[in-house]
């Protein structure tokens, strides 16, 4: 559905973005990892079309990118921002509605559908009233989340929803990006939380100043070499379910950083 | 169209048409609706003909004009730089108009062309805008193109001060001190027929970019990522904002406050949405110079009032307000 070859980004003459390539189809949750600052979020602006590309390819259905018009792309392809912010008081249900511009002059009655579906989905119909600048900031977050779901799109790109989040609404979250992948959907999603990476993603990237050095499964991927190349730290590793648990434990360098012994599966 | 915007629609329209009705009855001589409506018509007293046609109607349509393009121009800009605290002069039009309109009156045009101030405003107003867009960059950031807007409209009012420090005589100085406070009175149809077009084609593109400024509520990112060219959008509402307002202050002289204020009283009344705050800043605009021109017009002075002054005087205590609202909470 969305594929990158090679693709390079430079922002104010410096790449931060270096020889990116990824697929993302539908039926996935991809979790794009690494440490601040390693162009995570670069590269997801990047992939949603957002800033021009210093070389490389990138193919949406197949086709370039810049062959489809930014309405096609917008009613393909929904993209929310880290900390994504509403300048103006508008009430929750106005700023989900945002989500639906790329489909302007259509049906209101599906209009008001699909703003009710997404509203019902992050669990914020309650809500739908409040003005969005009134909100906690793990309300916003959710609200901001319906307005990329609001559109229906077969791809979601984003980045860092769980932050604000608190971990009942995490969880939701998560499992709400597995529905939406079993729908047909790809997510492409930027996680810190490398214990939710781990266990709700079926694919995992992994970016190191501006390279993606690693993709695969969480179990081929999330090694203790990785971990430190990537991250500088070790983690404590178990599974619960058949769900791979990782705990993100000491520093590189530091005395709690001694690797730490697995442990046998928790009871059932 | 939702129910409360409808009414507000209908009482700002009603409201625009009785003052608008009575703007043409009041003034030094009073005018029956009966005469009027002769008048109209090409009939009755040729003496109150002149007055409808030359004094009073010409200074209505400038008042809607002028005030319904600052009030929109007002909400455009701030939806595009997402601040409640833009007003229309902020990329340096106003002052560049200012300057224009000044120097053509320096330069003794004045004589040679009887519209000499408005042209050369309208000159001024998009040499300036060029200026900023130039200083900015073509991709350049919101915060560049206020700086650029900033020091644009300084370098102009240094310029129009330079002007007046050199005028060939202190009634030339007075005249154009005059002109700046902005002014509806003493304009003809001529002034109305100036402005029209400039001022119509100006909104036109201002009020086409609803959507987008409500989809640059979420920022830049998001209003790209849900399909709009913001650089599109961003030219457009610059181009569409010199205009009108370039046209409007070459025509009236810089008024102040219609645009920083109309959008920020209306704002709670459109639920904060940017795209249905543009067609009720326009009627509010409108509304709001017609009656800063109607206090001109009644209240007894000896000297002129300027509506600039009056717009100003309303417009400051305003201005403070929303400062101490801004203070308290980011609303």
């Amino acid at each position: 559905m969305l594929q990158a070859q090679q693709l390079n980004v430079s922002l104010a003459h410096r790449r931060i973005v270096h020889e990116a390539t990824l697929t993302l189809g539908r039926g996935e949750v991809v979790g794009l990892i690494g440490a601040n600052g390693s162009g995570k979020s670069t590269l997801l602006r990047a992939l949603a079309g957002l800033i021009p590309l210093e070389s490389g390819r990138l193919l949406l259905s197949g086709k370039p990118l810049d062959a489809h018009t930014p309405r096609q792309i917008a009613q393909t392809m929904a993209y929310l921002p880290q900390a994504a912010e509403c300048q103006w008081p508008l009430t929750a249900d106005r700023v989900v509605a945002l989500g639906r511009l790329p489909f302007r002059g259509g049906s209101r009655e599906l209009d008001r559908a699909q703003i009710s579906k997404a509203l019902d989905a992050v669990d914020a119909l309650h809500l739908r009233d409040r003005v969005v600048t009134e909100l906690s900031g793990g309300e916003r977050a959710r609200v901001m989340l319906a307005r990329a779901l609001a559109g229906d799109p077969a791809l979601l790109l984003i980045d860092e929803p769980a932050a604000g989040l608190d971990p009942y609404h995490q969880l939701q979250l998560m499992e709400m990006l597995r529905q939406l992948a079993s729908e047909s959907r790809g997510v492409l999603v930027v996680l810190h939380d490398l214990g939710m990476a781990a266990r709700f993603c079926g694919r995992v990237l992994v970016m190191h100043e501006g390279e993606i050095i690693a993709a695969g499964t969480p179990d081929d991927v999330l090694t203790d070499s990785l971990l430190a190349q990537a991250h500088g730290i070790t983690a404590f590793r178990s599974r619960c379910r058949q769900s791979p648990v990782l705990v993100p434990w000491g520093r590189i360098g530091t005395p709690q950083a001694q690797p730490v012994p697995p442990v046998a599966a928790a009871p059932r | 169209m939702n129910r409360s915007r409808l009414g507000l629609t209908t009482v700002l329209g009603l409201l625009l048409l009785i003052s608008s009705f009575y703007s043409l009855c009041v003034g030094n001589a009073a005018i029956p609706p009966r005469q009027l409506w002769e008048a109209a018509l090409g009939q009755g007293d040729p003496l109150i003909r002149m007055v409808l046609w030359e004094i009073r109607l010409p200074r209505l349509l400038l008042a809607l004009l002028v005030g319904g393009s600052l009030g929109l121009a007002g909400a455009t800009m701030q939806g595009l730089l997402r601040n409640p605290l833009v007003e229309p002069g902020l990329l340096g039009v106003s002052a560049g108009a200012g300057l224009g309109a000044v120097a053509a009156f320096y330069c003794g045009l004045g004589g040679v062309i009887s519209y000499a101030m408005p042209l050369g405003g309208i000159v001024g107003a998009f040499a300036a805008v060029l200026l900023v867009c130039t200083l900015a960059g073509r991709n350049g950031s919101i915060q560049n193109l206020i700086l650029a807007g900033v020091a644009v409209t300084s370098v102009c009012g240094a310029f129009t001060s330079l002007v007046l420090n050199f005028s060939p005589n202190p009634y030339a100085g007075m005249e154009i001190v005059f002109w700046l406070l902005g002014s509806l009175a003493n304009r003809s149809l001529t002034h109305v027929g100036l402005a029209f077009p400039l001022i119509v084609v100006g909104s036109a593109m201002m009020l086409g970019c609803g959507n987008a400024l409500r989809a640059l509520s979420l920022g830049e990112d998001t209003a790209r990522s849900l399909g709009f060219r913001t650089e599109r959008v961003r030219l457009r509402v610059i181009a569409g904002a010199s205009l009108a307002v370039g046209a409007a202050v070459s025509v009236t002289g810089c008024i102040g406050f219609v645009g920083l204020m109309v959008p920020h009283l209306l704002r709670q009344f459109v639920k904060g949405d940017p795209g249905h705050l543009l067609p009720v800043s326009t009627l509010g605009g409108a509304l709001l110079l017609l009656w800063a021109d109607l206090i001109v017009r009644l209240v007894p002075t000896g000297q002129e009032l300027k509506v600039g002054v009056v717009t100003a005087l309303v417009g400051a205590p305003v201005f403070i307000l929303l400062l101490i609202r801004t203070r308290r909470s980011l609303f």
